[in-house]
């Protein structure tokens, strides 16, 4: 028999821990419920829409005829996206690389942060807007409204996305890790290059998801930048049609079937960004040690 | 010396210095412990570290410290915690400079070329003088190969399995990973990534090893393999030891200093500083009444 006698739980604390798991169990509840009812309705209304011609035939514009498909709206989000995300994550890593690595706790590398987190509460209307009047209305390229512009529009809101959720997974990196590299008379941009980075890479893969996610679906930096078109281009410097464009454009139209497209164009969407997450994360799994 | 060219920090050695005939390391096996017995395979670099001072941004840390590491000896380095030991090994390698604030000054020599002339360049110090860390730290990403590997690609050198299968058995490993060399080398259990990182730091075949607090963080098991070790080490590099563990720089130390608030209390054969020592702060020290 052991001597020491524990007391029971009081009937008080039995009631406040049920209370406390019950009310996050229900919070949790209530934070899913529009997430479910999102998918819900996307599927139920937007799989109507779908079918083959859905993806391979260009919008038609037309009112009463057969209005076409998506897949000019498809291939400028790829397209633009794609541009942005080139451009982008480089730049946006780089300059991860050099807060963490170089900058530090200079003034430099706090006002570089500063400037970021400033970046980051921008409203995605306004890289539109800058980019509008800067490139847009000045013809540059001679071109108005034009794909690359677009582009500009989305990279420059990834950039702090990007650059902010890198410095912050290299600043996870073991300071550890650095020191053996060091230890073993690696200059410090290989220790970077080959030490630094590859253990971060998970993370700043998750960033740059979260980046190309967000970005893809922006609509506000694409109306005037890109402008909303029917036909497909492959030209940067044609007008592109964009996913949330054609989206925005057609959920304001006075008829049923315009209203199912964008449904259809919005189920897309999800499902591109959703497909996009898991071929990243088993490119991550095949790269990773067995 | 006037002429503290870096060539003169890469002097190439014999590529068959680690030991690749012995039989592995097993806990079992008696090894002629302390007193140099070990003869050298190759002879080593000494290290001087002559009035050397260091900071931690305000805090003076080390104060006028001068010591002599021999070589293919194991040099100990004692005293209470806060009392510079791994600072003065981290200024052997550089390493000290490192962090934000930190700053060295003195001398300290490899053989007679300073670590510190402005002609050094720091990279060629460190790979001379490896290093071992309190914690073990092997590459996450890499496979126990590319660990072991690491410290010659990070230095733009070819590795050859070979010497990877040398520095492996150096380190007493080679027998329990040879079959899972593509394994990551953060799947070994903690001793056994500590060896990973001792053969890490043989494989670019330095002059001295600097072990910092190598088995603080090892079960009873993997320290003795550790200590064996550092038997088998001296009849290739010279070896300063951290400890906090006095028995363990009685077991494997040649030599032993003992530190006090920066400054070099004692410094002797370990016999002397643990039966016969010359300080009276040093007595106190070893037989526990402080510290």
């Amino acid at each position: 028999m052991s001597a020491v006698a524990f007391a029971p739980i009081s009937a008080r604390r039995r009631r406040v821990d049920k209370l406390a798991r019950g009310g996050v169990a229900l919070l949790t509840g209530v934070a899913l419920v529009p997430l479910a009812l999102i998918l819900y309705y996307l599927l139920k209304q937007g799989l109507g829409a779908i079918s083959l011609s859905f993806f391979t035939t260009d919008p038609t514009g037309s009112f009463l005829g057969d209005p076409g498909g998506i897949k000019s709206a498809i291939v400028g989000t790829l397209l633009m996206v794609g541009l942005a995300t080139a451009v982008a994550v480089p730049v946006g890593v780089g300059v991860a690389i050099w807060l963490v690595e170089f900058g530090r706790v200079s003034k430099l590398a706090h006002a570089v942060r500063y400037f970021i987190d400033v970046m980051t509460g921008v409203p995605s209307i306004v890289f539109g807007l800058f980019v509008y009047i800067t490139l847009v209305l000045g013809g540059v390229g001679g071109s108005s409204f034009a794909g690359w512009k677009g582009s500009t529009a989305l990279a420059l809101l990834m950039l702090p996305i990007v650059t902010r959720s890198a410095e912050v997974v290299l600043q996870l990196v073991p300071n550890s890790l650095r020191e053996a590299a060091y230890a073993l008379g690696a200059p410090r941009w290989k220790t970077v290059l080959r030490v630094v980075l590859p253990t971060a890479l998970p993370g700043i893969v998750t960033g740059v998801l979260l980046a190309i996610a967000r970005a893809a679906g922006e609509t506000a930096p694409l109306l005037f930048t890109a402008a909303v078109v029917n036909a497909t281009a492959f030209n940067y410097n044609d007008r592109m049609n964009s996913l949330p464009a054609l989206i925005f454009q057609n959920v304001g139209q006075a008829q049923d079937r315009l209203v199912t497209i964008a449904w259809g164009a919005a189920l897309t969407l999800v499902a591109m960004i959703l497909m996009l997450t898991l071929l990243a994360r088993l490119i991550q799994r095949r790269s990773r040690l067995s | 010396m006037s002429d503290p060219a870096p060539h003169a920090l890469r002097r190439d050695v014999s590529p068959d210095h680690i030991p690749s005939s012995e039989p592995p390391l097993t806990a079992s096996r008696p090894v002629p412990r302390g007193g140099g017995a070990v003869a050298p395979e190759r002879v080593a670099r000494a290290v001087t570290v002559e009035r050397l001072n260091a900071w931690y941004g305000d805090q003076h840390s080390i104060k006028d410290l001068t010591l002599s590491f021999a070589p293919n000896r194991a040099t100990a380095l004692i005293g209470p915690s806060g009392s510079g030991k791994s600072t003065v090994v981290r200024c052997i390698n550089r390493m000290h400079e490192e962090i934000p604030g930190a700053r060295a000054g003195g001398r300290v020599l490899l053989d007679d070329v300073d670590v510190y002339d402005s002609g050094v360049d720091v990279v060629a110090v460190r790979r001379s003088i490896g290093m071992v860390f309190q914690k073990p730290n092997p590459f996450p990403t890499m496979s126990i190969f590319d660990n072991v590997a690491a410290g010659l690609r990070l230095t733009s050198r070819k590795v050859g399995h070979d010497q990877v299968e040398r520095a492996l058995r150096g380190a007493g490993l080679w027998e329990e990973v040879k079959d899972r060399l593509g394994k990551p080398g953060v799947g070994l259990s903690g001793g056994q990534q500590q060896r990973l990182c001792i053969a890490r730091a043989l494989a670019v075949e330095p002059d001295v090893l600097l072990m910092d607090e190598p088995a603080s963080a090892l079960d009873p098991i993997s320290t003795l393999k550790i200590e064996e070790l550092v038997e088998e080490l001296k009849r290739t590099v010279t070896i300063a030891i951290v400890t906090h563990n006095m028995q363990q720089a009685a077991r494997v130390a040649d030599d032993t200093a003992f530190l006090l608030d920066g400054e070099l209390v004692e410094v002797g054969p370990t016999e002397k500083i643990f039966t016969n020592p010359d300080d009276s702060r040093t007595e106190e020290y070893v037989t526990g009444k402080f510290g």
